[in-house]
């Protein structure tokens, strides 16, 4: 019970903060048309080069969950754009083949490296009703690299991702840098993260298994009816694992005010405390075309900077991809080219509190791991294979060096 | 021949004068303390003639009448109107006039302060003139009086909502409005983005609202006038005012310096209170929020024929809070606000005769908001700057005749506009910045003549020249083709030399009202207005905030033209204690300004508004009701995608089809008064998504159609309980308290309802600002 001063001391804070309240609100949304999306970003880094092509579907339904009003979909938010013929233009030239490795995913050829000044152009026509999209020229253009690097840590931190609520600890990474002067410049940045992971498989009502295959051995999980419906058993890697995280956030800048300055203290990546155990991230500074930047600033404005007393208003964002034949279709994403200043920075976590050994797991799924136990038909229970895929690697990142 | 004829045209006349007309003079004061009341309205047979006279700072007025019999009535805001029958007279007669206060008599003066059939007799449209008395009594939110608030319980004065900074008025957008106080431009009317109005209670006279028909000496918004009128200082009488609220404490010293000639006051408010928030809460330890504004007002009466009027305004405010966004692309921790006004006018009037006068005013209007940025690992602010200046000069001539009113005035105004300057103070990683400063100049003649045709027929006839140039020195900016218009595409800018003209606008501004009285109680009106302007906001927000950037028209922003035609119907009844009336209107603007990014086109706006008021009595107030809607459409010739909803109509941010306004105020006895007001109005568009989608590792909304959607509709029941002079004793010394709860029913009204993508989710949200009924204590004082 609060004493009647304290009351009328925050009435008076009430009234700074407005008063004011923020509660969900809940909708139902169901569309009528669908639309396309294109999400690619190519840069000169020595890594695999791609662009995403889906849509979404006509009669899409998007809901409000009943608890934590969530919004999603109900079915697939998108569905991948196959069999496409997508092509990209160099110096308004050369036409370079992509490849569909994955539904929706267009690879271009391992050999191919972009390079800062050139003009890349994206063309496709989509297989099922033969519509030619385009996108504009865009120019790669140089950036300045990171010169310092060093992290923070944060114990307020950042929420969950994937979660409506709850905090988590972070190690905030900050760079410094030196814009280029006397030219515009657009930055974005993004960051990789590979955490030390133990656990290499779980089974639902099942058991690990090692079997033989023609490029080697590998592993899965095999139903067991005997065990219980909701049974989950973890099962420990058996060599070294990454898992690897990706930023989620935009985070751009534009040198209007900074031109030809050295930047100090930019936050560039808050790395959640999973676990107390050393990680690698690798910070991604990116040059962007003007236009880019806008596309890019927008989205922020329209999702992420909202909830002010003024905000943006929301309108379809304009993007540089078009229909050649319909300027009034609506498309979805940006293509863009960037080259990137990488720096890869080991976070010893040894200025953190509150972070538990191997706890990646548990940090991730909110539970404990449940390893099988020996038993008379089982007396060896098997490793699990770490198997490679966008999120996980048994490969050791370059520039992992344990401090 | 011709002289001949002359002097007897003359002798006739003279005849005439000296045969038939005589004057009355004589001096009105208040009954109660004997002081000369400067203002009251002195009208001689006023079912023939509309036409009055004003009574001087010591409270005198002469008229002259022709022979035969005369009624004479005086009336003055807050008194009970005078009426005495004079008999034919041969010679001069001179009155004392003694008027009651209507405190004493419990009854009390509800809007209209030039008499209470003035609605119904006025040949002007849409006007409302609202004593500041009107609104001490409405309930108001945190026991702070407050103009802004109380106007919207007018018909067509509306807002997006509780924080909105300003109002709509008939479709117009906020910055449509003309604010002036004391002649001096208001460029954000708020304290705290949108909370308190910055107008400072103790001084504000009265308030004449303008959203039909406004005079020709008004011009350079699109919408409509708000004329603040702040009081004159008192000549003769020490006064000592002041309060005391949660939010803020007041004081106003007035006081004669020489008797009957000069006098000054000073009034101020300050809330600084925020020191107390991190007791509160941890939560608000980040938050911080301070205002205050003065004025300073001086009237001296240099002889009988001349007097001159000094006023001096400053307004500020201070606000860090996560509840606006930072300032992009400089690296830093927190941001706050600040906003400081700095107005001054001076005006000297000459009577030339009594049927002649001359007012000149120069005034001086400035505006600064910034927003800063504090950077990591020191308190270095790094601070973006921008201001805006104007300076006026204006001179009006004002003729008053039997039946004719005229006045013709000139009017120069230069404005000033510094974009942003970025002050990189301490900070190595910033640059020092500044955008090219804009100048332009707005000229403007005008004359308006108010007629009374006959006893039936009256009209109000106004037309205005203005005249707009963007001038040197400048950079004219050119911008990539196809590119938006932003710092990013700036490709060349050209020079263009000092006191060159850049690009010109100008153009006529008729301005028509009439009057037909069907008969003693009953009439029609009809009015036709086009404004034009030259100086909008150009804003990427919903709503225009303190930092929201002024723009004088140039190549690329085309003036706003404003063209309006209402029509009305107004009766009264049972003595004039009632009053009913009709009003509609059909408004067209061309070369309205939205974002997307900015982007120009038109605006239509339409409505009907009934409002039934009950003037006088124990029971007073109104009650009223609105349709309106405001459409818009950008140009053709746009490309396609850059167009809003395909170049179709689409409803204006504040677009409310629906509104109901209810004020009611009942006064118990000499001590006790007891206000409730009601609004509803139906809820504004937002901008719902049509999809989500997977896009750069997180999940974001995408929209197509803007405002396709309605946050839920607006209600709030208010309440006060003013108690004057508890201690019921006549003294110098008067004490009121009053009690206000705001928002009775807690209604947790929606401000807004955004979508917002954090963290690989999204959610749709509804901010409600004030959500829970507040209860708050004022303690007012007055001493004389």
């Amino acid at each position: 019970m609060k004493s009647p001063k304290n009351h009328i001391i925050s009435f008076i804070g009430l009234f700074v903060a407005f008063v004011s309240c923020v509660d969900t609100y809940k909708i139902d949304i169901v569309t009528d048309k669908g639309y396309i999306l294109v999400d690619g970003t190519i840069t000169d880094l020595n890594e695999p080069q791609f662009v995403q092509i889906v849509r979404t579907p006509d009669d899409a339904q998007y809901t409000s969950t009943e608890f934590t009003s969530t919004i999603v979909a109900r079915g697939k938010t998108a569905l991948p754009v196959s069999n496409a013929d997508v092509k990209l233009i160099l110096n308004e030239k050369e036409t370079i083949q992509l490849q569909e490795v994955d539904a929706g995913y267009y690879y271009l050829p391992t050999t191919f490296r972009a390079k800062v000044g050139d003009r890349y152009q994206l063309r496709f026509r989509t297989a099922e009703n033969g519509k030619t999209y385009e996108s504009t020229v865009e120019q790669m253009v140089a950036v300045a690299p990171i010169t310092n690097i060093y992290d923070e840590f944060n114990p307020i931190g950042v929420r969950r991702f994937g979660s409506a609520g709850d905090r988590i600890a972070s190690s905030d990474v900050y760079i410094d840098f030196t814009d280029v002067a006397n030219s515009k410049n657009f930055y974005r940045w993004r960051w990789q993260l590979w955490e030390p992971q133990k656990y290499c498989e779980t089974c639902k009502q099942g058991r690990y298994n090692l079997y033989e295959t023609e490029n080697g051995e590998t592993g899965d999980c095999y139903r067991d009816l005997t065990l219980p419906g909701n049974n989950e058993y973890d099962y420990t890697c058996g060599s070294l694992c990454w898992d690897i995280f990706y930023s989620s956030d935009i985070n751009i800048f534009s040198d209007i005010y900074t031109d030809g300055q050295l930047q100090k203290n930019k936050l560039a990546a808050q790395i959640p405390l999973y676990q107390s155990n050393q990680c690698l991230v690798s910070i991604q500074q990116m040059s962007l075309t003007p236009n880019a930047y806008r596309y890019f600033k927008l989205i922020q404005d329209q999702s992420v900077n909202t909830g002010t007393l003024a905000d943006t208003p929301p309108a379809p964002i304009k993007s540089n991809v078009v229909n050649t034949k319909d300027s009034k279709e609506l498309i979805l994403g940006y293509f863009s080219v960037s080259s990137v200043s990488e720096k890869r920075h080991m976070i010893t976590r040894k200025n953190t509190t509150g972070g538990r050994l191997n706890g990646l797991f548990t940090s991730i799924t909110n539970r404990l791991p449940q390893p099988e136990d020996a038993s008379g038909d089982r007396g060896d229970i098997p490793l699990a294979i770490c198997k490679s895929s966008r999120t996980r690697t048994p490969i050791r990142p370059a520039g992992w060096e344990i401090k | 021949m011709k002289k001949a004829i002359f002097y007897i045209f003359l002798l006739l006349i003279s005849s005439d004068v000296f045969a038939q007309i005589y004057a009355i003079s004589g001096v009105v004061r208040d009954s109660s303390t004997n002081t000369p009341l400067e203002g009251a309205t002195v009208i001689i047979d006023r079912n023939k003639s509309l036409q009055g006279v004003k009574t001087d700072a010591k409270g005198r007025f002469l008229v002259r009448v022709v022979g035969g019999d005369h009624i004479i009535t005086v009336r003055f805001v807050g008194y009970v109107p005078f009426s005495k029958f004079i008999p034919s007279q041969k010679s001069n007669v001179e009155f004392d006039i003694a008027l009651e206060r209507v405190e004493s008599q419990l009854e009390q003066v509800v809007i209209t302060t030039k008499g209470y059939d003035q609605t119904v007799r006025q040949p002007l449209l849409g006007v409302n003139q609202i004593n500041i008395k009107t609104f001490k009594r409405l309930p108001a939110a945190f026991g702070e009086v407050d103009l802004l608030r109380g106007i919207q319980m007018l018909p067509g004065v509306t807002s997006v909502g509780e924080a909105s900074n300003g109002v709509n008025i008939r479709g117009g957008t906020t910055d449509q409005n003309l604010i002036l106080m004391d002649d001096t431009p208001i460029f954000n009317p708020t304290h705290m983005f949108g909370l308190f109005s910055v107008f400072p209670p103790d001084a504000v006279s009265n308030l004449d609202l303008y959203k039909g028909n406004v005079p020709g000496r008004y011009g350079g918004r699109a919408a409509s006038v708000m004329d603040i009128s702040l009081k004159n200082p008192s000549l003769d009488k020490f006064m000592l005012k002041g309060g005391m609220s949660v939010v803020s404490n007041r004081l106003m010293v007035e006081t004669p310096i020489v008797k009957d000639k000069l006098g000054v006051y000073f009034a101020g408010r300050g809330a600084f209170n925020d020191f107390l928030l991190p007791i509160a809460s941890d939560e608000l330890k980040g938050i911080r929020a301070q205002f205050g504004e003065g004025v300073f007002k001086a009237f001296w009466r240099v002889n009988d024929r001349n007097t001159i009027t000094a006023m001096g305004y400053k307004s500020y405010d201070y606000f860090k809070t996560g509840l606006l966004t930072n300032l992009p692309n400089v690296v830093g921790t927190s941001t706050y606000f600040t906003h400081t006004t700095n107005n001054a006018s001076l005006r000297w009037l000459h009577v030339i005769n009594p049927k002649l006068d001359i007012q000149t005013t120069a005034i001086v209007a400035d505006y600064t908001p910034e927003i800063a940025t504090i950077e990591k690992d020191s308190d270095n602010s790094v601070e973006l700057v921008s201001n805006l200046l104007q300076k006026q000069i204006k001179s009006s001539l004002n003729y008053q005749l039997s039946n004719h009113k005229i006045e013709s005035g000139l009017s120069f105004i230069q404005y000033t506009i510094k974009p942003g300057t970025l002050f990189p103070n301490a900070s190595p990683s910033v640059r020092f910045i500044t955008t090219p400063t804009e100048y332009a100049n707005e000229a403007a003649w005008y004359v308006d003549d108010e007629w009374n045709i006959s006893k039936k027929l009256a009209v109000s006839m106004g037309l205005r020249y203005s005249w707009f140039m963007s001038m040197g020195p400048n950079n004219y900016r050119s911008y990539e083709a196809g590119e938006p218009r932003d710092d990013f595409s700036v490709i060349d800018t050209i020079a263009v030399a000092k006191g060159k003209i850049m690009k010109s606008y100008g153009g006529f501004e008729p301005r028509f009202g009439l009057r037909y009285a069907l008969n003693e109680k009953t009439s029609l009106k009809f009015g036709y207005n086009l404004m034009r302007q030259y100086l909008q906001i150009v804003s990427n927000t919903t709503t225009p905030i303190p930092t929201s950037r002024w723009k004088t028209s140039d190549q690329h922003i085309k003036p706003q033209i404003s063209s309006l035609i209402s029509a009305g119907y107004y009766q009264s009844f049972k003595d004039d204690i009632y009053e009913v009336s009709l009003e509609g209107y059909y408004r067209f603007t061309e070369n309205m300004v939205d974002y997307k990014p900015v982007v120009q086109g038109v605006s239509k706006s339409y409505g009907l508004e009934v409002m039934l008021s009950k003037k006088k009595g124990k029971l007073n107030g109104w009650i009223n009701y609105t349709y309106a809607r405001t459409l818009n459409r950008t140009f053709e010739g746009i490309n396609p995608i850059e167009q809003v909803n395909n170049g179709n109509w689409y409803p204006s941010n504040y677009d409310r089809p629906h509104s109901f306004n209810s004020s009611i105020d009942i006064s118990v006895n000499k001590h006790n008064s007891f206000s409730f007001t009601f609004m509803y109005s139906r809820g504004r568009p937002y901008t719902e998504p049509v999809g989500f989608v997977n896009y750069l590792n997180n999940f974001y909304p995408f929209y197509d159609e803007r405002n396709n959607k309605r946050i839920p509709d607006y209600h709030r029941l208010d309440f006060s309980w003013n108690i004057y002079n508890p201690s019921m004793k006549n003294r110098r010394y008067k004490g009121n308290w009053a009690f206000t709860v705001y928002n009775i029913y807690a209604r947790k009204n929606v401000y807004s309802v955004f979508f917002r993508t954090e963290n690989g989710i999204n959610k749709g949200y509804k901010l409600q600002i004030f959500a829970a009924p507040i209860v708050s204590l004022a303690y007012n004082f007055e001493f004389q």
